[in-house]
This record gives structure tokens, sequence and C-alpha cells, in this order.
């Protein structure tokens, strides 16, 4: 359209002398000049021509607000939709010996176009709207999608508060629903795995305490039912004591067990290693000469660590005890105390009978026993090594065991050094 | 004597008074005065005038009101298309024609610029005082090559609302 005006208006600047009439004939001329309304003004804004045949502002001052920019020597073009109907508008000044003269503005009111625009406006609302209910629909199904996963999962919690463990809930996919799934299973996992260990610490213990109160009820009955000397009754009474007794540490030792894993505010004080073996060996002195053991101690450095003495004491008695109990008379026990780096070293080796090689991976477990038959007859419970692990992992080291069958064991105990001058 | 000249006379110079007092005529109140707009539209919202309304005495000097006005708008958006100290000496009354007389300072004004300024004089006038044609004058010069600028309500045309019904495209 500007470009329309701006033929207009150099044909009117060309002109010798500028009237309506010479201005009509010049607009006739122009072949390509089709619009609405053409007004060409003088330079106050006096309509000389307007095409419009009725209601025709010739000879009106036009101040439309195109025209006034136009006599300001701007060119305009502006077009405007409304209620279906599409009007662009376009002035541009006219220009005679560089002064100027007056303005030719165009006015095009195009209802095909506005047709076209409303059209496409109506397509525009139907997609918009069609859109809008696909993503209500989408949000709808991806909604219940979401909450029949999550349904699942609550499903199987509920089935798992049922004391089914065994359940796995089966998620699939790869998002975040998917990860909660797999965690999920992994607790239910370490919940079984918990109950299991549970089933059989109790099944074990009933079994263990079971086995001294049938010895008991049966020498009992055995005195009660048949005649017996007096010798015999009370070698059966002195029985009953040793089952009562055996009865008596094992209650002991679960408790402490019990004691020592649920004890989460663990205390410490500064201990050194090489007086406490030096104490316990002086203990269990007796029951080396008895059991025909020689005991031999290099205790190379005190060793300071951070653990109360009777928590150590009863770690390193329980190690040395089990050292001359299964050794073989005559045998040898040997306790070495060293630093390793920035840690204590315990090693207590026999020369034993030593442990099966399947049988290593077990021994620190509850109730176990490598030979059930000679740890009765020697007092055991199944519960030392159990203790003794408890013990050492709450106060930060940790427990190994090497052994050869024929040959003997050698347990290593590794705690962290408690230095008193670095940490000062 | 004496007393019947003075009796003739007070009357007398009484009505000298009034007859040089300036034309007070009933005004429109409130009444509107025409700036020129500062930003104009081109989607039709406003036009290149926009009126502002002012409260004028019933019975005032129209030539002060029409120096109130010439002061400018209080409005933002709207300003003053007239030159600085530009005043209006003196408006007659003929009929329903008004002959206003500007001073020269008008005649700084050329093309539209003065247009704008005769239109929003004019349509004030129009407004306020019911006057049919307007005609402006600048004392001793004249205004773009014109002696005057006549201007009537029913010539003055400020949006195109020319209608499809009546189009005639040009063949």
């Amino acid at each position: 359209m500007v470009e329309k005006c701006q033929l207009a208006a150099t044909e009117i600047g060309a002109l010798d002398v500028v009237s309506p009439t010479t201005v009509k004939d010049t607009i006739s001329r122009i072949s390509s000049l089709r619009a609405t309304r053409i007004i060409v003004t003088d330079r106050f804004g006096l309509a000389i021509f307007d095409s419009a045949k009725e209601n025709s502002d010739t000879g009106n001052y036009a101040m439309f607000p195109e025209i006034v920019q136009a006599l300001k020597n701007f060119d305009v073009f502006t077009w405007r939709y409304q209620d279906g109907i599409m009007q662009s508008k376009a002035s541009v000044p006219i220009i005679s010996y560089g002064t100027l003269i007056g303005c030719v503005y165009i006015m095009e009111y195009d209802i095909q176009q506005g047709l076209l625009m409303k059209s496409l406006q109506n397509t525009t609302l139907t997609i918009t709207l069609i859109l809008e209910l696909i993503v209500i629909i989408l949000s709808l199904m991806f909604s219940k999608a979401f909450t029949r996963r999550l349904r699942r999962i609550m499903v199987s919690m509920r089935i798992i508060r049922g004391g089914d463990y065994t359940h796995k809930v089966a998620m699939g996919g790869h998002d975040e629903l998917t990860v909660l799934g797999n965690e999920f299973n992994d607790l239910v996992e370490r919940l079984q795995q918990s109950e299991e260990m549970r089933n059989h610490f109790v099944s074990d213990a009933s079994h263990e305490l079971n086995t001294p109160l049938a010895s008991i009820k049966l020498l009992s009955d055995s005195i009660l039912q048949n005649d017996m000397d007096t010798e015999t009754i009370r070698e059966f009474v002195s029985d009953i004591g040793d089952e009562a007794d055996r009865l008596n540490r094992m209650s002991q030792k679960l408790l402490s067990l019990s004691k020592t894993e649920s004890d989460q505010d663990n205390e410490f004080e500064i201990t050194y290693i090489g007086p406490t073996v030096e104490r316990v060996l002086r203990m269990v002195d007796l029951l080396a000469q008895n059991n025909q053991i020689s005991v031999e101690a290099d205790l190379r450095d005190d060793c300071p660590i951070l653990i109360l003495e009777d928590d150590l004491y009863q770690i390193l008695f329980n190690l040395i005890e089990n050292g001359i109990k299964y050794n073989t008379p005559g045998g040898k026990l040997t306790v070495t105390v060293h630093r390793s780096e920035d840690n204590a070293v315990v090693e207590i080796s026999d020369s034993g009978v030593g442990i099966p090689e399947n049988a290593l991976d077990h021994i620190f477990d509850r109730f176990y026993r490598v030979d059930k038959a000679r740890s009765r007859k020697s007092g055991g419970t199944g519960l030392g090594l159990s203790i003794v692990r408890s013990m050492v992992e709450r106060n930060g080291g940790t427990i190994s065991v090497d052994s050869t069958v024929g040959v003997g064991s050698t347990f290593t105990l590794t705690i962290p050094i408690f230095d008193t001058e670095e940490s000062v | 004597m004496r007393k019947l000249l003075c009796l003739l006379l007070i009357p007398a110079i009484i009505g000298c008074l009034f007859g040089c007092a300036g034309q007070n005529k009933k005004l429109v109140k409130p009444a509107n005065f025409y700036y020129c707009q500062q930003n104009i539209s081109f989607d039709g919202s406003n036009d290149v005038f926009a009126a502002e309304v002012r409260e004028t005495a019933e019975f005032e000097d129209i030539v002060s009101v029409m120096n109130n006005y010439l002061k400018g708008p209080v409005s933002h958006g709207l300003y003053t298309p007239f030159p600085a100290s530009t005043q209006i000496l003196s408006i007659e009354e003929i009929g329903t024609t008004f002959s206003v007389v500007f001073s020269p300072q008008l005649s700084r004004l050329t093309g539209p610029d003065l247009m704008q300024a005769c239109i929003s004089a004019a349509m004030t006038l129009f407004d306020m005082t019911g006057a049919e044609t307007v005609i402006i004058t600048a004392e001793g010069v004249q205004l773009d090559g014109k002696d005057s600028v006549m201007l009537t309500p029913d010539r003055l045309v400020f949006t195109d609302n020319y209608p499809p019904e009546a189009s005639d495209e040009l063949e």
C-alpha cells in the first residue's frame, strides 16, 4: 500500500498545477491504484480529492492521524482487524521540488481478508480447544496410570504388613516410581533377611536353652524313679548343677550380647592393650596349666586405644580362653601386640585343632560351634565369638581369623590407636 | 442645575464603563479545552485531538478564558500546539461567527502544525460558545500565506469512517 501511495505521490508531485481536476486525472491514469478510498490533501490537510462518491470529504479538513503524520513528512502504514473486517491505511507526503505540498492517503477495506482472518481466528480457537481437551485427557490418563502404579506399591505394603516378606512389587519402566519400587523391594529383602535371622536366633536360642533343661529334667527324673546309691545321686546332682551353671552362663552371655548390640550410646576411655593382656593372662594361667598349654606374650607396645577396659578385657579373655580350650595338650598360645600404622594389632595364635575352611565364615554367628560335642564338654555356649565381634565393631575395630586344620588358628584384632600426644 | 447635570452624567458614565468592559458571554461550563495528543494511535482508539475538561465561570470574559486555554493543558499526554507567548488579542462575535485575532506569534506555525493549532482553538470555541464559524487571523501577519483560516464544524473530519457498503473501488 505504501508503494501505491508513493507512486501516486510521485505522479502528483510532478504536476505543474495541483488542482482537484489534475489530481483526479492523475489518479485515474494510474491503473494499478486500486483501493477502497483515496484522499489527496494539500499541506494544510484540506482534501482536494476524495475517491468516495458518497460522503466525500473533498473540501474538508481531513485530520486523520495518518494524514497528520504524513503532512509531518512521515510514511505511515497501519492495519486493523475488527469484527471480521480488515482495514489497512497508508499515507505518504507529496514532495514537489523539495517542498512538502500535501499527502496521499489510501484506505483498503477488505472483507475477504477479514473473513480469512476470522476463519483463521476460529480455526486457532478450535485447535486450541482441541489441544486443551487432549491435554486434559492425557493428564487424566497419566494421573490414572500414576495412581495405579502408586496403588500397586500401597497394595504391596499391605501384603508385607501382613507378614509375606517374599512379596515383590513389579513396577516396570524407568521413572522415579520404578526407583521407588526397587528401593521398596530392597527394603523388603532386608526385612526378610532380618526376620529370617530373628527366627533363626529364636530357634537356636530355644534349642540351646532347651538342651541343659532337658538334661536337668532327665537327671532329676532318674533320681526320682530309680533306686540309686548315694554316690550316684551325688554325681547326678552335680551334673544337674553343671547344667544349671551352663544355663546361667548362656543367659548371661545372651544378655551381654543383646546389651552390646542395642547399646547405641557407646562410652569410651583410654585403655592400654598391653597391661590388659597381662591381666587376662594372669587370669587364665591356671586354666592353661590344667590344659598343659604354654602361653607366650610379645607385647611390643602398650598401644592406647579408645575403649572401655571391661570391654577390651572381655574381648581378649574370650579369644585367649578359646585359644587354650580348643588347643591340644602340650600346645602353645602366643599373644602379640604391635602397631601397624595408625592401628593397634593383637594377634592370638594357638596350635590347636584348627577350624575347617567351610566353618570360617560362620564362627562369629550366634550359637555356631565347629565341634559341638567338644564345645559343650568345654562349657562353650556358642556365643563368645559373636560377643567379641559385636564389641570390636562397636569400638571401630575389625576382627579376622586365619586357620589351618591340625596346625592352629590365629585371630587378628585391629583397633585404631588413640595417640594422646597427637590428640592434644 | 448642577444636580440635574450630575443626574444625567452618572448613568452615562456607568454606561460607558460597561461598554469598555470585555464581552461577557454565557459559557458552557465546564468547558472542553481541545489540545493535541502527544502519542497518536492508529488503531482508532484516539484522534489527533483530545479534550480536557476545565472549569469556567458562567459569565466570564471569553478572551480571558481563551488566553487561559492558550497556557496549555494540565493533563498528561496532551500538549498545546501554540507557540510560547501566543495570545488572543480580541474575539469579535457576529451572529454565530467568531473572529479571533491572535498575536503575531501564531504565524510561526506552518502547514499541519498551523492547522492543528487553529482547529483545536476553533473546536474549543465551538463547544464553549455554540459558534458555527470561526475565522482566525494574526495581527499584522499572514498565516502560512493565508490572510485568515475559516473553520466550520462540518468541514472538520477526524476519523475515516468510510462505510464499506458505500465503497466504490476505483477502477
